[in-house]
């Protein structure tokens, strides 16, 4: 150490000694996260039909919104089965704010306009098919929206989800900013999906109209693609809670073994893929490749998977290893990112034809490494890197939306200048890299 | 101190957790105010880095200590990312008591801001911390050879900010 990292070590011991006093008490509570979506829930049932209560159209709002309340949202929808009477009436109320550090007279509004409500407003107007409005005491309008009757059928819950709110056990939102967990249902009753920085697999279970069960819940966490902007929700642990699920104006719900609402899941957008946009040179824009799903191959290609994956795994910082995937012609492709990673991948899959070692011009590390630059240059940019493109083998990163023409000229110009080829895909986080997902037998693309 | 397995193990609250920590909280805060350069933006980084800890299952955890650095750098990471804190931040600075052997606060802390994140975290985790390159790279989830050269290049743009002649 020199006289100048000396200096600099004192310096910054001294500097945290006499931080200055804060401006404003630290919050204590969860800072940073997206504030949620509590699981407020009225209901009613009018002449046999249950209603829901639409805050949106509302022009009475249940909570307050001052500090520190400003953040929460009550806009989450749910329904409980419950009443009969003729008149409005109001569900259980679940899940109200107490927990995200609102004040006592946010949860009295909540308490009061249930009981309000719950007393008897009479509609204002006949009801419609799927709406009704009423008036309530302090001569707010109040919309309730028709909830279908329930059937026996299960609810389709088949496909992509993304998960647009998630509580944790206490009414308070889980889920970060900038990341959006997804979910896929498999018609093979198994789950997939990506928390954050981690993949997560379950199976489930539908019985009945609204029962739903996730069972053997696992995650994942490809430590190679953490980088410091990367957390996961509690996703994984929140899905063992769910025991039913239910559908409103083609969101799911899915509820807690009290009806409260743990999740809701939108359709996976297409907009969500990447915008049309002209390569350049040395930057190429494109969808999600598309990968095969490992369980379909022939249990040779998957035992080689098996072996690609722990050559992986016990990598460790040697940097040789990025990854294996099966590409559409049904080869394990196992990318290495150095010429020794070559040589070892090609002496342990000498003679096999069902593989096939591909040079990257990137390894996670220096992948990373670029990554960060780009971040550093731009205080909006979100982008995760995954390692190798997997045709072409240069840098490819995922970037979350808003994808600015600000960012977008100022990668073109780094990749131009450090003469790096990246391909680039827009659009919600989707997770981990690939080949953690397939060395763990999730289904990819 | 907070490194000690056994007591980690034991760790599945936020209270347990912040009992453990205790004596390790301030340097913590010291780690956060150094990267965010705000202290109530420090604070409230190490309050929310520690209830995320306490919502995770720590049994597997060998170095409570490390892990905790890490929850903190990286939500500082995120929270630097807010260029509303950060402006705040730039308006918060107060200079230090003067000391001749000191770098006066306001310039490192604002050389300190004008790393990279990475590479900031490093420099604090060595330099505060008093961490060697292997912890770093535990915390930092790298390469000890990655921590080096992030140290190498971080250094370089320091002295010169500071007007530092290469020694």
């Amino acid at each position: 150490m020199d006289d100048f990292e000396r200096r600099l070590a004192s310096s910054m011991k001294a500097a945290a000694e006499q931080m200055p006093s804060p401006a404003r008490p630290g919050r204590h509570h969860r800072a940073g996260l997206i504030a949620l979506a509590a699981s407020v829930v009225v209901a009613s049932v009018i002449a046999g039909i249950t209603w829901l209560f639409n805050p949106s159209d509302s022009s009475t709002s249940i909570a307050g919104q001052d500090e520190p309340c400003a953040t929460l949202s009550y806009e989450g929808q749910s329904f409980v089965r419950s009443g009969t009477q003729q008149n409005v009436g109001i569900g259980p109320l679940l899940g109200a704010g107490e927990t995200l550090g609102c004040g006592e007279s946010e949860q009295i509004q909540v308490y009061e306009y249930r009981k309000v409500a719950g007393t008897g407003v009479n509609p204002i107007e006949e009801p419609k098919d799927d709406w009704v409005v009423v008036r309530d005491t302090s001569d707010g309008v109040v919309q309730f929206l028709a909830y279908e009757p329930l059937t026996d059928e299960p609810i389709n819950i088949e496909g992509e989800w993304k998960v647009t709110a998630l509580t944790g056990p206490d009414g308070g939102s889980l889920l970060l900013e900038g990341h959006t967990p997804t979910l896929r249902f498999l018609p093979t009753n198994s789950m997939t999906g990506i928390e954050g920085c981690s993949a997560i697999a379950a199976a489930f279970n539908q019985s009945g109209a609204t029962d739903l069960v996730f069972s053997n819940i696992r995650r994942i966490t490809d430590d190679r693609a953490k980088n410091a902007f990367c957390a996961d929700p509690d996703l994984a642990g929140r899905l063992g809670d769910v025991r039913h699920v239910s559908e409103t104006n083609g969101k799911l719900q899915l509820h807690a073994e009290n009806w409260m609402i743990i999740a809701v899941l939108e359709r996976a957008d297409s907009s969500d893929n990447t915008p049309e946009l002209e390569s350049t040179e040395w930057v190429s824009y494109g969808p999600r490749p598309k990968i095969q799903i490992i369980q379909e191959q022939s249990q040779t290609v998957q035992n080689l998977a098996e072996i690609a994956s722990v050559l992986a795994e016990t990598d460790g910082n040697e940097d040789h290893f990025l990854g294996s995937y099966v590409d559409e012609r049904g080869k394990l492709i196992v990318v290495v990112g150095t010429d020794q990673g070559k040589t070892i991948a090609g002496n342990r899959f000498a003679g096999r034809d069902e593989v096939e070692v591909r040079r990257a011009n990137a390894t996670i590390n220096s992948a990373t490494e670029i990554g960060l630059e780009l971040s550093d240059r731009s205080p909006t940019l979100k982008l995760r890197t995954w390692g190798p493109e997997p045709q072409t083998l240069g840098l490819f990163m995922e970037i979350a939306r808003p994808f600015t023409e600000a960012d977008q000229r100022m990668i073109e110009t780094y990749a131009e200048e450090n003469r790096v080829h990246i391909r680039i895909i827009v659009g919600a986080f989707q997770g981990g890299s690939l080949d953690t997902m397939k060395a763990n037998g999730l289904p990819v693309g | 101190m907070i490194g000690d397995t056994e007591c980690s193990r034991e760790v599945a609250s936020l209270h347990d957790l912040s009992g453990h920590i205790e004596s390790e909280r301030d340097r913590l805060v010291g780690l956060a105010y150094l990267l965010t350069g705000s202290r109530s933006d420090a604070e409230d980084a190490v309050q929310a880095a520690l209830e995320r800890l306490a919502t995770n299952d720590l049994a597997h955890v060998q170095d409570l200590a490390s892990y905790a650095r890490r929850a903190v750098v990286n939500e500082c990471t995120s929270w630097r990312r807010s260029l509303a804190r950060r402006e705040r931040f730039e308006r918060s600075l107060t200079p230090i008591q003067e000391h001749d052997d000191l770098i006066d606060a306001l310039d490192l802390t604002s050389a300190l801001l004008r790393l990279g994140s990475k590479h900031r975290a490093v420099m604090v985790l060595r330099y505060y911390l008093d961490l060697d390159d292997e912890a770093i790279a535990q915390i930092l989830d790298c390469a000890p050879a990655t921590v080096r050269s992030r140290a190498s290049r971080a250094l370089r743009k320091l002295r010169s900010d500071l007007n530092e002649g290469e020694s």
